[in-house]
């Protein structure tokens, strides 16, 4: 319930929908009650009344000519259209549908990369690229389990920031502790190529098959405007 | 809408001769100056023709946008000048030609009139003064009678938004014009 003793500022913030009776009946006895005790606000509601009449009966001035657009205006217009701009609709669910996809492909990864992750550390870190080994094999808790291998190596990294750590952790997370030496890597890698490749999916085949759908929908989407226009 | 969305100029035109009272106006009001608001309602309209494949809802509101945001570039690229200026000097019948702004109205007594063209001058004076985002809303609400809807749309921001920058704008045009109105309404009793 609001009490009959609005401030002023209360009064103003609420002027135009008062106005153009937008207030709920409670705030509109409140405005009133405030306004039949208070000169000044009255006046400076009255004179907002005004205002917005002078406003509305502003004359609508004439142009100087017509916009309308000349054959050879509208074919420069044509020349200069932005390719852009049609294909928006389906560049956009293109993204979208990438962004599925990427997603997917990384849960279902990691669903089906646990149980084969939890193979005995030498075999892991046979799979891991020969480039990472001897920074994983200078861990101090290579073969403890994931968090406290987690930690030492990021200070091992050097130079490594705290979203390469996450990275990292998340990784050492989802394959429990033998699959460990492989976790801290410095940079961010596409979930397939953290894990053995074979009997999966490659990371880049969703990608190259959406871009090569997203290709034929906006030609398909070109032609048909095209045809549009001509007929 | 749909023809001129298939690239039919004739049915484009249509729309322009419909909506370029609109977008003119929105310009004029929005520059004070009747050239430059001729090169942005021209410009907007090419702009439109352009774009139009891209178009998904109501012609009006979406043509409403490109004319503002010319005008917000217009503006800009004006700034040095400042429009304030330029409108201060329509005073003297220099920069805006009182005929384009509405400002004389042969239809009342000279007392009357006087004080009519006076009020429209300290309105479109007061108008230049404002920042642009509230000028854009009191223009498109107030002076073309877009809807809040419309206005939301054209601006792209929430309604809730776009009502109390109305609202603030209101109430520093009534500051610039309070003596104005007031003589106004002592005129009218």
């Amino acid at each position: 319930m609001i009490g009959r003793d609005v401030p002023h500022g209360w009064v103003r913030e609420r002027c135009s929908a008062y106005l153009s009776g937008e207030l709920a009946d409670a705030e509109r006895q409140a405005f009133e009650s405030h306004l039949a005790g208070c000169a000044t606000c009255r006046a400076e509601v009255r004179e907002v009344d005004q205002l917005v009449a002078a406003l509305r009966s502003l004359p609508i001035p004439m142009p100087p000519c017509t916009f309308e657009l000349t054959p050879a205006q509208a074919a420069q217009a044509e020349r200069h259209r932005s390719w852009l701009w049609p294909l928006l609709p389906s560049l956009a669910s293109g993204m979208a549908t990438l962004l599925f996809l990427v997603v997917l492909v990384d849960v279902g990864g990691q669903v089906v990369g646990a149980p084969r992750a939890s193979a005995p550390a030498p075999a892991a870190a046979q799979a891991t690229a020969p480039g990472t080994e001897p920074r994983s094999l200078r861990a101090p808790a290579a073969g403890a389990p994931a968090p406290a291998a987690a930690q030492p190596a990021a200070p091992q990294a050097g130079k490594s920031t705290a979203s390469d750590s996450a990275v990292a952790q998340n990784t050492s997370n989802a394959t429990t502790a033998p699959a460990q030496p492989a976790a801290p890597m410095p940079i961010f890698m596409p979930p397939a190529m953290r894990r053995p490749a074979e009997g999966r999916l490659a990371w880049e085949a969703p990608l190259l098959l959406v871009l090569a759908g997203t290709a034929v929908a906006s030609w398909a989407w070109r032609r048909r405007t095209r045809r549009r226009s001509l007929g | 809408m749909a023809e001129a969305q298939r690239g039919n100029l004739g049915a484009f035109n249509e729309l322009v001769r419909r909506h370029q009272g609109t977008a003119y106006a929105i310009a004029l009001r929005m520059t004070g100056d009747e050239d430059l608001a001729a090169d942005i309602a021209q410009d907007a309209f090419i702009a439109a023709y352009q774009r139009i494949t891209s178009l998904r809802g109501v012609f009006r509101p979406w043509l409403c946008r490109i004319v503002v945001n010319g005008c917000y570039d217009a503006l800009r690229k004006r700034k040095p000048e400042v429009s304030l200026e330029s409108l201060q000097d329509a005073d003297d019948g220099h920069s805006i030609g009182e005929q384009a702004l509405g400002l004389a109205d042969p239809s009342q007594g000279p007392e009357d009139r006087a004080l009519q063209a006076e009020l429209r001058r300290g309105l479109q004076r007061a108008l230049a003064s404002l920042p642009e985002g509230q000028r854009a809303v009191v223009v498109l609400v107030d002076v073309q009678g877009l809807s809040y809807q419309e206005a939301a749309e054209a601006l792209r921001c929430e309604l809730g938004t776009l009502k109390s920058r109305l609202n603030r704008a209101r109430l520093r045009l009534r500051g610039e014009l309070s003596g104005l109105l007031g003589r106004q309404q002592q005129g009218e009793q």
